[in-house]
């Protein structure tokens, strides 16, 4: 399977290739694809460019974290007491929903104009969707399953170790991998547009220094990321539900 | 089966293609007026002496209209922005552009010409607030300084003073792209950064009851008094196709400035209304004992050497230009003889 | 049924009042956060300036024919890659994982083929919109149950019957909540595009009230920008559950593309 995705991306790369060389595409906008994958090679080993990955990970990694376990536990409370669910799960919704991230200038005068009010803003984004998941999914486990859990007299606690979680844990994943998407986005996103942080800010530099080369490696180097840390999750999800 | 659902979809998929066929984009003004020859113009920071005046001027006595154009202005956030905007085609000239930025963008093969001169020396001031405890710029070692963006003249500034005291052995400062003088005033104000850029005569005033303090001026960060830090650039497929409407609108550049410096309080009342602004027209009047007719003339565009040799510098071209690149990128054969 | 109501409420009052309170006694700069009544005060103000129809317009322009495109894409794109099993195999990780790039990313590339006008920001939310639809398409696609279209021929239906009775309702209620998700990212993504390079817009204007610290004026912008987000959302939601009103809606798998 991948291996035919693999050769149809290399087709089309092959074809812009041709493209550029024969100036039907204008070099100016899109540079050769074999410069901006020996681009994306050579920038493994380069120190700059690991630190600017590094700034970005990091922030990722950090407001993941933040949104994961409070999203989770939120959604838990959620769930847990009903009327609380109820009220609040619409406005949950309903945030998720709206532009947020127009809300970027705050974060910059409570934190500063550094990668603290991304992590912040990133945060606080992503735990909406944890928050949704999480409570769907235990909402969702199947009465049948805990009646039987029940009728074994099982205590709270074990109902919910042995039944509940791992029950409602591929949708909370689910709701994990869109939170860890949404992080991603807003780290990055907020990155370009305020010119600080990491590979943001390496994208809009490039874009300002015309240097086109740059710019397509740097948007490379973050779809390979975007794809190794879904992958990643994936691969955990996996081994959570053995 | 799935065929049909496929057909059905692409079928909603024309659908859709007609109703957005059907809107008409906002801010396309369909009225061009009969003879006139529309040319797009950007810069940045309209409210600024330098770039929104000589624009609101012209619209406002008319030298566009008597001349035959009909003038639209873009603002972008400044320096390789209004670059952007000119490579895409979207403004055929840009007024008020950095020179290194320009440079920086040709030397990557952007299809742009340097045309003429816009702004002789650096212009630019630095403020911060009181309490900072900054006072002159040897202080501004390892702070952060705002600029408008990657390229413009205000980032060359904060570049250049950074060069300056590394030299000193005092650490680097770290430049942050903020925007236009007000952007900055609020970073400042919300400690986003340490120092702010400003053109005179923004922000003069509460320099002058201590509400600011001045602690860096361009006049002193390096030799640039007879440099064009900031020149006009034009799109080379406009200058193909419409030589003349290039010549007409630097003559009416030319135009707009003299009468400008003739007419210091009529400009300063137009400045004001057009550019909505709150300050009094005593304080923008002042704006006149920062600047002579001579730096804001659009030739001779002095300085050439040392815009390369800065390019190069600070990173926007890899090596200097040869004297091919050269006479290709500034052109000033648009200029108006006098 | 009021408690849930009354809990509502009260959590908006006790947000209001914190925040009322927490400006007034200086708790929070002025500059950060303005009292509650100053913001809601401007709100008048903001909307009553002239350039206020223009930006509204504009932003509205480029959300809804950038959905429009991305849906265009995102129905073809989708089509296709439901149109057998093999396909949505192949097809389905790569649009996955492509989605899960920010598409501000590609935003500078859009500027320099569309210019610094609408135009890109029309492309962003385009292509930002394309992908969720494209898997909700996808998805309903694969999932028209087999039974139904047996049982519809079964009793002899047409295939115009079959388009009205079966397919259409079968695939109708993904779709659409693909389509109200492309439309919520187009939203984000244009607004957000407007703040770095525009000259008009409700992104654009809010960030110029920043930059000029007319803080309350931003937030109140920002406030009504929410609410006409908020009503768009609660419009289409309607129209589906109105649609759909047969089937079951649920937070699905084409959330999990932005």
């Amino acid at each position: 399977m991948w291996i035919v995705r693999i050769v149809m991306i290399a087709i089309f790369l092959a074809l812009v290739e041709v493209a550029v060389r024969t100036e039907i595409l204008n070099p100016f906008f899109v540079p050769e694809p074999s410069s901006v994958l020996a681009g994306m090679a050579s920038s493994v080993t380069d120190g700059d460019f690991l630190g600017m990955v590094a700034i970005t990970l990091g922030a990722v990694l950090l407001a993941f974290a933040i949104a994961g376990i409070a999203g989770v536990l939120l959604g838990f409370v959620l769930w847990r007491v009903r009327p609380l669910g109820d009220a609040y799960e619409p406005l949950v919704a309903a945030l998720f929903s709206s532009p947020i991230v127009l809300l970027y200038p705050i974060f910059l005068v409570i934190f500063g104009r550094n990668s603290a009010a991304i992590i912040a803003l990133a945060a606080l984004f992503a735990v909406l969707p944890t928050i949704l998941f999480t409570k769907q999914a235990l909402s969702a486990v199947n009465r049948t399953l805990l009646n039987v859990g029940r009728s074994l007299s099982m205590s709270s606690w074990n109902l919910f170790r042995h039944i509940m979680l791992p029950a409602a844990a591929p949708t909370i994943f689910t709701g994990l991998r869109i939170a860890l998407t949404y992080v991603l986005i807003v780290v990055v996103a907020m990155e370009y547009i305020l010119q600080i942080g990491g590979l943001g800010r390496l994208v809009a530099e490039s874009a300002l220094l015309f240097r086109a080369t740059d710019l397509y490696v740097s948007v490379g180097l973050i779809v390979v990321i975007s794809a190794a840390f879904i992958w990643l999750i994936n691969q955990l999800e996996r081994l959570a539900q053995r | 089966m799935r065929k049909t659902l496929t057909t059905m979809t692409t079928m909603t998929a024309l659908a859709t293609s007609l109703t957005v066929a059907a809107c008409s984009p906002p801010g396309s003004s369909g009225s061009e007026e009969e003879g006139l020859t529309q040319v797009n113009i950007a810069f940045s920071n309209p409210t600024i002496f330098t770039t929104g005046l000589p624009y609101y001027v012209a619209i406002d006595q008319g030298f566009y209209e008597d001349a035959g154009l009909q003038v639209e202005a873009t603002f972008t956030g400044g320096g390789a922005e209004t670059v952007q905007a000119v490579v895409s085609g979207s403004a055929d000239i840009g007024t008020e552009t950095s020179g290194a930025a320009a440079i920086g963008a040709y030397v990557e093969g952007a299809p742009i010409k340097i045309v003429s001169a816009s702004t002789t020396g650096l212009d630019l001031q630095w403020f911060a607030l009181p309490e900072s405890g900054l006072t002159d710029r040897s202080d501004l070692a390892g702070r952060r300084m705002g600029y408008s963006a990657t390229g413009s003249s205000s980032h060359i500034g904060v570049l250049a003073l950074s060069e300056l005291l590394e030299s000193e052995g005092l650490p680097p400062i770290q430049a942050e792209a903020i925007g236009g003088p007000p952007d900055n005033l609020t970073a400042v104000q919300t400690g986003q950064i340490d120092a702010g850029w400003t053109q005179p005569p923004f922000f003069l005033e509460e320099v002058a009851n201590g509400e600011l303090v001045l602690v860096a001026d361009g006049a002193e960060i390096g030799d640039y008094a007879d440099v064009a830090m900031r020149v006009n650039i034009a799109n080379i497929s406009f200058l193909e196709e419409d030589p003349d409407a290039a010549r007409t609108f630097l003559e009416v550049q030319q135009q707009s400035w003299d009468w400008i410096f003739d007419n210091p309080e009529e400009a300063v009342k137009i400045w004001q209304e057009s550019a909505d602004l709150e300050l009094t027209e005593e304080v923008l009047l002042t704006t006149f004992d920062y600047y002579e007719r001579e730096e804001l003339r659009i030739a001779p565009l002095d300085g050439q050497d040392v815009l390369i040799a800065d390019a190069v510098d600070f990173g926007f071209a890899e090596e200097p230009l040869t004297d091919e690149q050269v006479s290709e990128l500034f052109d000033l054969s648009y200029v108006p003889e006098d | 049924m009021k408690w849930v109501w009354a809990l509502r409420l009260g959590a908006v009052l006790l947000f209001l009042g914190v925040w009322e309170v927490a400006a007034r006694t200086g708790l929070v700069l002025d500059t950060v956060l303005p009292p509650a009544t100053e913001v809601f005060g401007n709100i008048p103000t903001v909307a009553g300036r002239p350039s206020f129809g223009l930006d509204v317009y504009a932003s509205l322009y480029e959300v809804f024919v950038g959905a429009a495109i991305g849906a265009l894409i995102g129905f073809v794109i989708g089509a296709v890659m439901g149109s057998t099993a093999y396909l949505y195999k192949l097809l389905d990780p790569l649009v996955y994982y492509t989605g899960a790039v920010p598409k501000i990313v590609l935003f500078p590339i859009l500027i320099l083929f569309l210019g610094t006008g609408v135009e890109s920001k029309v492309g962003i939310a385009a292509i930002s919109a394309a992908f969720p639809i494209a898997v909700a398409t996808a998805l309903a696609l694969r999932e028209v149950k087999p039974i139904h279209v047996k049982a519809a021929k079964a009793l002899g239906a047409s295939q115009t019957q079959m388009y009205r009775f079966v397919y259409a309702p079968s695939v109708l209620g993904p779709v659409l909540g693909g389509v109200r998700l492309g439309l919520g990212v187009a939203i984000t993504a244009s607004l957000l595009a407007e703040t770095k390079v525009a000259n008009v817009g409700l992104g654009f204007r809010s960030i110029e009230y920043y930059s000029r610290l007319q803080i309350s004026e931003m937030y109140a912008l920002l406030l009504l920008v929410f609410m006409g987000a908020a009503v768009i959302n609660l419009g289409l939601s309607a129209l589906i559950r109105r649609a759909t009103h047969y089937q079951q809606q649920q937070v699905g798998a084409t959330a999990t593309v932005a």
